[in-house]
């Protein structure tokens, strides 16, 4: 029998396209407020956990995409970010599921593009320092998170890592990159930090095969950007997962 | 002088930190209590932490914030309610006042999960010959290990403070405090270990509070100089000034022992 993968926020476009990337392998189902088509589903608000917890028996991977983004009250970011990835958590650990696998957010990591040779690099300038020396930003560097939404995604890391430490669930993170609906980086700021669709699902499949021993990790994804400066050698390392897409296709 | 005294605001003054350390700023600035009843000797303003509206008139002219307030208990949606939203809450009052700066309780429980393992786990147990030497220390660039709910709530402030000092300019020292007890002293080898002093409790946050300017974020541990001690007290020097007075230097603890301070 095929092992059952629930996608959280499937109605999203990272969450689609893990839909159609998995179902040749997994058996895949979603759980969110709104039904996809074509996939079997539980209509469920993930900040209330009666009418989501249901929906993980049998379970044995969660890749959890589904969010507030961006500017949005408290409160919308509370439900949605902090209880969301909360209920999700300990549902899939009542569960007795292997894995989760959470949407976390390059953005964790943006108070670096403050500083040089980072701030260039997302202006779409080349930086003054010969080829190959800039230091990649990695995931064990201290965070530097700029709005509440990235602190939200620093949250579900570390509550991940606790429910990881604790109960010993498999909880891995991947701190996304700007993956855009016609899969071409926007801008230059972009361009630095942008993830094709192959490469994000590259990570993804990456993730959810990963040996169960893999207790707990963080990863950036991001394509081989010329710009590029949130370390992936550590995903390559773990992981296996070598980009194949760049900016550099697009012009950047 | 009375005019010029910095107000400093303490919630949670009514726990045994946040008692300590308010009494002895009250030394030397202005100090209020936002506490959910009053407490004794200071003006308090009495409302809980996860109501922002009630809770914004205790931060009106106030220089500094000190925020031990915490749930410690096994609820985990009061966890979330109070750890999560009430320290959003108070950050977010305080920057709403223009403070300065914040000083957030946050706990060594981010790390506790090191403990499981070699050589922290022969520290907690005080088994001196299991421990190498030169000892080692976990610092504030460690990755976080929590291994409890409270461990991530207290990340999350950590985070909110990084974010508010990134985005708002608002200045946020975070103490990763260490076992504080109301009796002053460790119950067993693992609280020996982590032990922090009411003296050196009480330091670490006034340390905190009168750090220069130039101290934008940063993370610090709160302990005393313990002889089984294996969290970095280092950068907490450098950037805050902070050395301990206090530490247990043998366990168990010798007949008659008592806190010093």
């Amino acid at each position: 029998m095929r092992e059952k993968v629930l996608i959280t926020g499937m109605s999203g476009l990272i969450g689609g396209l893990a839909a159609r990337t998995l179902s040749g392998d997994y058996e895949v189902s979603d759980i969110g407020r709104t039904p996809v088509d074509g996939w079997p589903y539980t209509v469920a608000d993930i900040a209330d956990f009666d009418s989501m917890r249901p929906a993980f028996d049998g379970v044995k991977t969660v890749i959890h995409m589904a969010a507030s983004r961006g500017n949005q009250p408290f409160d919308v970011h509370y439900r949605a970010n902090v209880i969301g990835v909360y209920n999700v958590l300990e549902a899939a650990r009542q569960a007795g599921a292997r894995r989760v696998i959470l949407a976390s957010t390059g953005a964790v990591v943006g108070g670096y593009e403050k500083d040089e040779p980072y701030r260039s690099m997302v202006n779409g300038v080349r930086p003054d320092t010969r080829p190959g020396s800039v230091k990649m930003i990695t995931v064990d560097q201290p965070p530097r998170p700029r709005c509440l939404y990235a602190v939200t995604k620093l949250w579900s890391e570390a509550i991940g890592r606790a429910y990881s430490e604790a109960h010993g669930l498999s909880v891995l993170c991947i701190r996304v990159g700007k993956v855009e609906i016609n899969n071409v980086p926007a801008n230059a700021r972009n361009a630095a930090v942008w993830c094709s669709h192959g490469d994000m699902m590259r990570l993804l499949r990456l993730c959810v095969a990963a040996p169960e021993d893999l207790r707990f990790n963080i990863f950036f994804s991001v394509s081989d950007n010329p710009l590029n400066y949130r370390d992936w050698s550590h995903a390559h390392d773990v992981l296996g997962y070598t980009p194949e897409d760049s900016a550099v296709q697009h012009g950047y | 002088m009375a005019e010029t005294q910095k107000a400093v605001l303490v919630t949670g003054m009514s726990g045994i930190i946040g008692g300590v350390a308010g009494r002895d700023l009250a030394k030397s600035y202005r100090v209020s209590a936002l506490n959910r009843r009053p407490v004794e000797g200071f003006e308090t303003v009495t409302a809980d932490i996860t109501d922002l509206n009630a809770i914004r008139p205790a931060f009106e002219g106030v220089d500094t914030v000190v925020h031990m307030a915490a749930y410690l208990g096994g609820d985990d949606q009061q966890q979330l309610e109070v750890n999560v939203r009430g320290t959003h809450n108070v950050f977010q009052a305080a920057r709403e006042s223009g403070v300065r700066r914040i000083v957030f309780g946050s706990s060594g429980s981010t790390m506790h999960a090191y403990e499981t393992e070699e050589p922290f786990l022969a520290m907690t147990e005080a088994r001196l010959a299991n421990i190498p030497h030169p000892r080692p220390l976990l610092t504030h660039l460690d990755p976080p290990r929590p291994d409890s709910l409270y461990g991530a709530v207290k990340l999350f402030g950590e985070a909110l403070g990084r974010s508010f000092a990134e985005q708002h300019g608002i200045s946020v020292i975070c103490v990763r405090l260490g076992r504080v007890r109301a009796e002053d002293r460790p119950a067993n080898a693992r609280e020996a270990a982590v032990y922090l002093s009411h003296r050196d409790a009480a330091q670490v946050v006034r340390r905190c509070v009168e750090a220069p300017d130039s101290v934008k974020f940063d993370i610090v541990f709160g302990v005393s100089d313990n002889f089984t001690r294996f969290r970095d007290l280092e950068h907490a020097r450098e950037v805050i000034g902070y050395v301990p007075e206090d530490g247990i230097k043998e366990w168990p603890l010798p007949e008659g022992w008592k806190a010093a301070g």
